[in-house]
C-alpha cells in the first residue's frame, strides 16, 4: 500500500510557543501591578493609562487571551497535525492565525490603558477590534477543519473533539455578545440592555471559561498525558459520556454569575442546577486524566511534564467542585462580590492552564529543538515556585474574601449593621491582598525559571522546522459501516461538528429568548426615564475608567444590603443601561442608589483624592477628571446610536444634545461654585470638565423609581421639543 | 504505550499518533453522582420553579425583613432626640471623648467639617450662625438624623452612637465656638442665623 510523506511544520509551533512565554510573564506582571495597587494606591502614581480600573480589564484579557490563547494554538497546532496524520492546511492560514492574534492582543495592550473600552468583562475590546477577532478565529476555524478533512487517520481522537467544541462555541459566544451599534470609530453600544445584556454577558463571560480556558485545555490533556506518560487513555466510554454531557451542560450555567439580582428566578434556577449537573462531566475529564496514570505515578516524582499535567488536572478537579457550590443560591450570597471568587478564578488559571500550559513547554520545546531539557531540576524549581505561588495566593483570597462578607452582613444586636463604613472592611483584608501579592511574585519568579531553562534548551539544540512523518491515506472511506454509532461519527468531522453546534445552542436559546421577549420577565417602571446628554457623557467615562471593575450597581434583596445601600434594584431599572453595569465585584460599595446620596462637592473632592472625604481610601485618585475636557463632538453620534438600539430619544434630539448637556453642565457647576469650590488642588472646576459630567452621572443613579420627575423637563430642549425629547412610548 | 497484562483484553485497536485507549467501564460512583445531580436539578426546579413550594428571592427578603423587625422593632419609632435631656458638658474628658468620635474615621465629621471644625463641604462647626438651630437638642437631631439629602448621614457615616457619645460629640462642637481656627469657612447667609438663645447664644447679640 502506498505509504505518503509530509511534513509538519514547527515552525508556527514554535512562534505559538515564544508568543505564549512572551504575554504570559508581561500579563503575569500586570497582575502583580494591580494587586499592588489594591495595597498601595498611589503605586505608580495616578496617572490615567496606569491606573487600576483600566489596567484589570488589560491583566486578564492578557492572561486569558494572550497567554492561555496563544496555549491553545500553540497545543493545537502541535498535537492537531499528528493525530490527523497530515500537516496542517494552510501554511498562509497558518501565518495569519498567528500574526493576527498578535495584532488584537497590541491593540488590546493600545486601546485598554486609554479607556477604549466596552466594559463587558474578557470582552472589553471595540467593536474594530471585535471583528478582527471574529476574523481571525474563524481563519484558525478553516485551517483546523481543513486540516481535519484532509486527514489520514479515519477516526478523530477525543482531543479534536474538544477542539472542535472550543472553535464552533468561542464563535457563536464572541459574535452574539459583541453585537453592539458603532457611534464612533471607537466606541459602541450593545444592542441589549440591562438585564438582557447581563445575561448575554455572563452567558458568554462563564462559557469564555468553558470553552477558552476548559475545552481546548481538555483537548490538550488527552494528547500530552498519555504521551507523557506513556499509558492509554483509561475508558474511551468515558470520554464519550464526558464530552457531549460537558459541552451541552455548560452553556446553561452563565445565570449562575447572576443569582440575588434582577435577573428572572427561572433563569437563576436553571444557572443553579445546571451547575451541579456539571460537577460528574468535569470530573469525568479529571478521572481520565488522572487514571491513565496508573503505573506511572512513579515518574511523575521525576518528571517535570507530569508534574504540571497532575497539579494542573487536580487543580481543575478543585476548581471544577467548587464552582458548582459557589452556584448555590446561599453559598453564592457569601461568596459573590468578594475576592473568594478571586481566588476561585486564579486556582484554575495558575494551575490548570498555567501548568496544562507550561507542561506543554517543557514538552514540546525539547522535540522540536531534537535535544533534552536544559535542566529537570530548575523545572522543578519552578513547579514549586508555580504551585507554592498559587497556595499563597488562593488560600488569603479566601480567606479575604469570606472575612469581608461576613463583615458585610453582620448586624449588631441592636439590630443595626455591625461595620457601616464600607471601608473598615477594606482595611481587615489588606493583610490578605499583601499575601496575594506575595503568591502572584512566587509564581512569576518561577515562570521566569522556565523562561531561561526554555531558552537554554532551544539553545542547545537543533531547529527542525519541517518534521517528517509517513503514514498510509485512509484507503476505504465508507468501509465502516459495521460501527457503533458514535465510531461512525468519530469519522465524519462535518456531521460532528453540525452536532456539536447544535448541542451547544440549546441552552443560550432557552434561556435567553424568554428574557428577551417575554415581557413580565422584566417589569416596566413608567418613572424610569433615558439618561440625559450629561449623563451619558459620565457613563461613558465611568466605563472608560472602568468604574465597574470595583463597584456593582446592583443591590441584592438582603437585608444587609438595602439597609447599606437602600431599595434593592429592580429589572425595569435598567431598560436604557446599553450595556448594564451590574459589576462582578465590590472592592469599593455597590453605587447603584449613589444618586442624591452626597452632594456634588462631596464627589469632587472624592475623585480629585478619595482619601480627604474617606480615609485610608484605597481608591486611586482621579485628579485628571477634573482637568481634562469631556468629549462634547461626538455626542450627538452617540445619542443616534444609543436610538438604534432602542433608546427612546426624539427624531432629531442628537440636534439638541449639546445644548442641553452644556445647560446642565452649568448647573452643577454654578453649584459647586456656590459651595465655594471654584478650585480645587488648584485645578479650577469649569463646566466642560470630565468631573461634572460624571457626577451627573452619579447624582442620577437609582433616583428614578423614588419619583416621577422628567430630567429633561430643566433642560433647553424641552423649550423647543416640549416633553417629546422622548419619544411617546418611554412616557408611557 | 505501556500496556499491564490485566488490561490487555480491554485495550481497542484505536491509535492516533501512538495514543491507545482503554475501554474501561465508568466508575460506578462517579455515574450515580452524575444521576444524583440531574435528579436533584429535577427537583430544585420543581420546587422552586415548576411548583412554587419554595420561596422566591423576594420573598425571602419579605422574610427576613420580618424577622427583623419582630426582633428589633421599627427603626422609626424610637426618637433618641425626644427621649434624651440634652445637655453640654464642660468637663475636659466629655470634650476629649467628643474629639475622637469627630476625629473618627467611622463618624467622618471631620471629613467634611474640617479636623479643626472650620468647615470644608460642611458648614463651619465654629461661627455663630447655625442652619439648623444651637439648642443642644437641635445639634443631636442634626448629628442623629443627619441631613441626607445635603449629603450628611445619620451619625455623619449611618453607624450609630449611643446617646451619651452623641452628648459628647454635642460638648466637643460647643467647645469650638468661637476658636476662629485657620481656614474658616464662610457661613451661607441664605441659610444660617446667628445663635441667640440658648448656652451657645452669642454675647453679642
Amino acid at each position: 500500500m502506498a505509504v505518503d510523506t509530509f511534513y509538519y511544520d514547527n515552525d508556527i509551533v514554535k512562534k505559538f510557543g515564544i508568543a505564549t512565554v512572551f504575554w504570559g510573564i508581561i500579563g503575569f506582571l500586570v497582575g502583580l501591578t494591580v494587586a499592588l495597587k489594591l495595597i498601595y494606591p498611589d503605586f505608580l502614581g495616578f496617572i490615567p493609562e496606569l491606573s487600576y480600573g483600566r489596567l484589570r480589564p488589560l491583566h486578564t484579557n492578557a492572561v486569558i487571551f494572550a497567554f492561555a490563547g496563544n496555549a491553545i494554538f500553540y497545543g493545537v497546532y502541535y498535537s492537531l497535525p499528528r493525530l490527523c496524520k497530515a500537516e496542517m492546511w494552510s501554511k498562509a492560514l497558518s501565518k495569519i492565525n498567528f500574526w493576527g492574534w498578535q495584532a488584537i492582543i497590541l491593540s488590546a495592550v493600545f486601546t485598554l490603558p486609554l479607556g477604549i473600552t466596552t466594559s463587558k468583562e474578557y470582552a472589553e475590546l471595540e467593536w474594530p477590534i471585535d471583528i478582527a477577532i471574529a476574523v481571525i478565529w474563524v481563519i484558525f476555524g478553516i485551517n483546523m477543519l481543513m486540516t481535519i478533512w484532509k486527514r489520514r487517520e479515519r477516526h478523530l481522537y477525543v482531543a479534536i473533539w474538544f477542539y472542535i467544541a472550543t472553535f464552533v462555541t468561542v464563535a457563536v459566544l464572541h459574535i452574539v455578545n459583541s453585537i453592539e451599534v458603532p457611534a464612533t470609530i471607537l466606541k459602541s453600544y450593545p444592542v441589549y440592555a440591562g438585564v438582557q445584556d447581563a445575561l448575554v454577558q455572563w452567558w458568554y463571560g462563564h462559557n469564555a471559561v468553558a470553552f477558552f480556558l476548559t475545552t481546548p485545555f481538555l483537548g490538550i490533556m488527552y494528547y500530552f498525558i498519555p504521551k507523557a506518560a506513556n499509558r492509554p487513555i483509561f475508558s474511551y466510554r468515558l470520554s464519550i459520556v464526558h464530552f457531549w454531557s460537558l459541552i451541552f451542560l455548560y452553556i446553561w450555567a452563565g445565570p449562575h454569575h447572576l443569582l440575588y439580582t434582577a435577573l428572572p428566578g427561572w433563569a437563576q434556577a436553571l444557572g443553579t442546577v445546571f451547575s451541579l449537573m456539571l460537577i460528574a462531566p468535569s470530573w469525568g475529564g479529571m478521572l481520565n486524566g488522572l487514571l491513565t496514570l496508573r503505573g506511572a505515578w512513579d515518574r511523575v516524582r521525576e518528571d517535570p511534564v507530569l508534574k504540571f499535567l497532575v497539579v494542573g488536572i487536580t487543580a481543575y478537579g478543585m476548581s471544577t467542585f467548587e464552582g458548582p457550590m459557589l452556584s448555590i443560591a446561599n453559598v453564592n450570597a457569601i461568596a459573590h462580590y468578594s475576592d473568594y471568587i478571586i481566588g476561585h478564578v486564579h486556582l484554575g488559571a495558575l494551575l490548570w492552564n498555567g501548568g496544562l500550559t507550561f507542561a506543554m513547554l517543557y514538552y514540546i520545546t525539547p522535540r522540536i529543538y531534537k535535544t533534552d531539557l536544559y535542566s529537570i531540576k530548575l523545572a522543578n524549581v519552578h513547579f514549586w515556585f508555580a504551585t507554592m505561588g498559587a497556595v499563597f495566593y488562593v488560600i488569603p483570597m479566601y480567606w479575604g474574601g469570606i472575612t469581608q462578607s461576613l463583615m458585610w452582613k453582620e448586624f449588631t444586636s441592636e439590630g443595626l449593621l455591625a461595620y457601616p463604613n464600607f471601608l473598615e472592611t477594606v482595611q481587615q483584608i489588606i493583610p490578605m491582598y499583601a499575601l496575594r501579592a506575595f503568591g502572584g511574585t512566587l509564581f512569576i519568579i518561577g515562570a521566569c525559571f522556565a523562561v531561561y531553562n526554555l531558552y537554554r534548551t532551544a539553545k542547545s539544540g537543533q531547529f527542525v522546522a519541517a518534521e517528517e512523518d509517513q503514514a498510509q491515506p485512509i484507503a476505504d472511506p465508507a468501509g465502516n459501516s459495521n460501527e457503533k454509532w458514535h465510531r461512525r461519527l468519530e469519522s465524519r468531522p462535518v456531521q460532528f461538528t453540525a452536532l456539536t453546534l447544535v448541542v451547544i445552542l440549546i441552552g443560550g436559546i432557552i434561556e435567553y429568548v424568554p428574557t428577551a421577549l417575554v415581557d413580565s420577565n422584566v417589569p416596566t417602571i413608567s418613572s424610569v426615564k433615558p439618561y440625559t446628554p450629561l449623563e451619558i457623557e459620565g457613563r461613558d467615562i465611568y466605563i472608560a475608567e472602568g468604574c465597574n471593575n470595583c463597584h456593582s450597581q446592583m443591590i441584592r434583596p438582603f437585608r444587609s444590603e438595602t439597609e447599606r445601600y437602600g431599595e434593592y434594584s429592580k429589572a425595569g431599572e435598567f431598560v436604557y443601561d446599553h450595556p448594564h453595569l451590574w459589576g462582578s465585584k465590590r472592592t469599593g460599595p455597590d453605587l447603584h442608589r449613589s444618586g442624591g446620596k452626597y452632594p456634588d462637592s462631596w464627589h469632587l473632592r472624592h475623585m480629585h483624592d478619595p482619601n480627604s472625604t474617606s480615609p485610608g481610601s484605597i481608591m486611586p485618585a482621579y485628579p485628571w477628571l477634573l482637568s481634562q475636557e469631556m468629549d462634547m463632538e461626538t455626542i450627538d453620534e452617540r445619542i443616534s446610536a444609543l436610538r438604534a438600539v432602542g433608546v427612546p430619544y426624539a427624531e432629531g434630539y442628537e440636534d439638541q444634545a449639546l445644548e442641553d448637556l452644556k445647560a446642565q453642565a452649568d448647573e452643577i457647576t454654578q453649584g459647586l461654585h456656590q459651595a465655594g469650590f471654584k478650585e480645587v488642588g488648584g485645578i479650577e472646576i469649569t463646566s466642560d470638565k470630565q468631573i461634572i459630567a460624571i457626577i451627573a452621572y452619579l447624582q442620577r443613579l437609582g433616583i428614578d423609581i423614588k419619583g416621577n420627575n422628567n430630567p429633561f423637563e430643566e433642560l433647553p430642549s424641552s423649550k423647543v421639543l416640549g416633553t417629546g425629547m422622548l419619544e411617546q412610548k418611554a412616557q408611557n | 504505550m505501556k500496556v499491564f497484562d490485566d488490561e490487555k483484553d480491554k485495550l481497542l485497536d484505536h491509535e492516533y499518533d501512538g495514543i491507545r485507549e482503554l475501554d474501561n467501564h465508568m466508575p460506578v460512583w462517579w455515574l450515580w453522582l452524575f444521576y444524583f445531580t440531574i435528579a436533584f436539578g429535577v427537583g430544585y426546579m420543581l420546587y422552586y420553579q415548576v411548583l412554587g413550594w419554595g420561596p422566591t428571592q423576594h420573598e425571602e427578603y419579605q422574610q427576613e425583613m420580618a424577622a427583623a423587625e419582630a426582633r428589633f422593632g421599627s427603626q422609626e419609632q424610637e426618637d433618641p432626640v425626644e427621649s434624651f435631656t440634652w445637655t453640654i458638658s464642660n468637663d475636659e474628658s466629655d470634650i476629649e471623648a467628643g474629639r475622637e468620635l469627630y476625629m473618627n474615621p467611622n463618624q467622618l465629621c471631620f471629613t467634611c467639617h474640617g479636623n479643626n471644625g472650620q468647615g470644608l463641604v460642611g458648614p463651619n462647626l465654629t461661627d455663630e450662625y447655625w442652619m439648623h438651630g444651637c439648642q443642644p437638642q437641635d445639634i443631636a437631631s442634626s448629628i442623629i438624623n443627619g441631613y441626607p439629602d445635603m449629603g450628611m448621614l445619620p451619625y455623619g457615616s449611618g453607624s450609630k452612637l449611643s446617646n451619651e457619645q452623641v452628648q459628647q460629640l454635642v460638648s466637643y462642637i460647643a467647645s469650638l465656638q468661637g476658636t476662629e481656627p485657620d481656614g474658616a469657612k464662610a457661613a451661607d447667609m441664605n441659610r444660617a442665623q446667628p445663635c441667640t438663645e440658648g448656652p451657645l447664644a452669642s454675647s453679642e447679640s
